[in-house]
């Protein structure tokens, strides 16, 4: 047996890994081997110096400190599962579906100028389109009939449903103005249906006016092309 | 009627439950079986952490480290493994990672300068004597120079040397624990042990001067 092989076989006996017949090739070679015999003792030495080594105590608050850094960390994936739901891909995601809406529309726009500036001009100036706090106010203000005065409605009021029966028909509106404090009238059913119906009219009209504008873009961008 | 707030039956005598069971239990809500193994286990892994590290305040930081580990992936927890061999190989990798850490970026004061073996000369050794009294006795003198001399085993064989012949562990468990396959794991703490007895020769001879100036 060489030296080598003897120092392996010294290190798997001492972990329990050595056949009773290899076991007893290390002893014959340590018997006669003085170099491997001082190394045998010398690392049974060095190694056994290792118990003495005691098991060692952490600070009297480590328990107390894993427990409070274990709710830190709870807290903190809660936060960030948090964020993630109410911001996080679908906060990007809104973003990017803006961007992209934004970028058509830049594109639409400078197909339309840069092809023909001198039209694109015309276009804006001839088509009429109600500015969007305009277009509110006339949704808040709907036509203002007999009936309702008769009714004993103000002028600019709103109607707020407040509550409902069966069925799903409102029978109650209060009816307030725009400013503080609001002025509630009771409205008979029939009042409230004629007052909806006014509000519908206003919404359908703008529509209609908002299709022609956009039919007439349209014609402009096939004349253009043509 | 009000219900009466008392301690689960089945949390009466956890205490006499196996590691393994415990962890069954926290991964059903329970804190009290987590409190257990806390119990348990710490002084073994602050000690562990401490051998590799040589630092009380980074072995208390990374003890606690590996059980808000432990305890936030207890789902990952798989019973086939020793709840011990999963709460080393968590702390394990936490020292594996600060260490890698630490060598991208060498300070020049630095508590880990103990790593420096593979880089001897690169980091500026200034140890922490702060927490050391000078009262110690004879036994806690050969202790710190053992420890010193395990500090002193090249990082890359310290951890399965330090499994093995402080905890214990055996191969199998060590090759868990470190990721290593059995031959590496063979290989790296035979190595570890000459290193070892190299780097203690100085303190064998010098633990008969210990005797003799006593």
């Amino acid at each position: 047996m060489r030296c080598k092989q003897a120092r392996e076989f010294y290190f798997k006996n001492r972990d329990g890994l050595l056949s009773e017949s290899d076991r007893m090739k290390l002893e014959e070679h340590l018997s006669h081997c003085d170099d491997c015999a001082s190394f045998v003792r010398e690392m049974d030495m060095s190694l056994g110096l290792l118990g003495e080594l005691e098991e060692m105590s952490p600070s009297e608050g480590f328990e107390w400190n894993v427990k409070r850094r274990i709710l830190q960390e709870k807290t903190r994936m809660l936060r960030e599962s948090e964020a993630l739901s109410h911001g996080g891909f679908g906060y990007f995601a809104k973003f990017a579906v803006a961007g992209i809406a934004a970028a058509a529309v830049v594109l639409v726009a400078a197909f339309i100028f840069v092809k023909s500036p001198d039209n694109g001009i015309r276009i804006a100036q001839k088509v009429e389109r109600p500015h969007a706090d305009q277009r509110v106010q006339s949704y808040a203000q709907p036509a203002y009939t007999n009936r309702m005065r008769a009714a004993g409605v103000p002028s600019g009021a709103q109607p707020v449903m407040v509550s409902s029966e069966v069925g799903g028909y409102p029978t109650t509106y209060r009816t307030s103005r725009r400013s503080y404090p609001f002025e509630t009238i009771e409205m008979s059913y029939n009042d409230s249906l004629l007052w909806e119906n006014a509000l519908l009219k206003k919404k359908v009209e703008d529509l209609q006016k908002q299709v022609i504008y956009l039919r007439r873009v349209i014609d402009d961008i096939h004349n253009e092309q043509k | 009627m009000r219900p009466e707030h008392r301690l689960n039956p089945a949390d009466a005598n956890l205490g006499e439950l196996t590691d393994e069971e415990l962890m069954l239990r926290v991964q059903e809500g329970s804190n009290q079986a987590f409190d257990i193994l806390v119990g348990r286990y710490k002084g073994k892994l602050y000690t562990y952490i401490y051998r590799l590290l040589g630092n009380e305040d980074d072995a208390e930081e990374f003890a606690q480290e590996a059980f808000v580990k432990a305890y936030i992936h207890a789902d990952k927890y798989r019973t086939v493994a020793k709840f011990s061999t999963w709460l080393y190989t968590i702390a394990t990798n936490l020292v594996r990672n600060k260490v890698r850490n630490v060598k991208r970026r060498p300070r020049m004061l630095s508590t880990w300068s103990d790593f420096r073996s593979e880089d001897e000369g690169k980091w500026m050794e200034i140890r922490d004597d702060s927490k050391r009294p000078d009262d110690y006795t004879e036994r806690r003198k050969l202790q710190q120079l053992i420890q010193e001399a395990v500090e002193k085993i090249p990082e890359k064989y310290r951890a399965a040397f330090v499994l093995r012949e402080i905890d214990g562990m055996s191969y199998d468990e060590i090759s868990a624990v470190t990721g290593l396959k059995l031959g590496t794991v063979r290989s790296r703490i035979n190595r570890a042990r000459s290193h070892f007895k190299r780097l203690i020769a100085p303190v064998l001879s010098a633990d008969y001067n210990f005797k003799e100036s006593k």
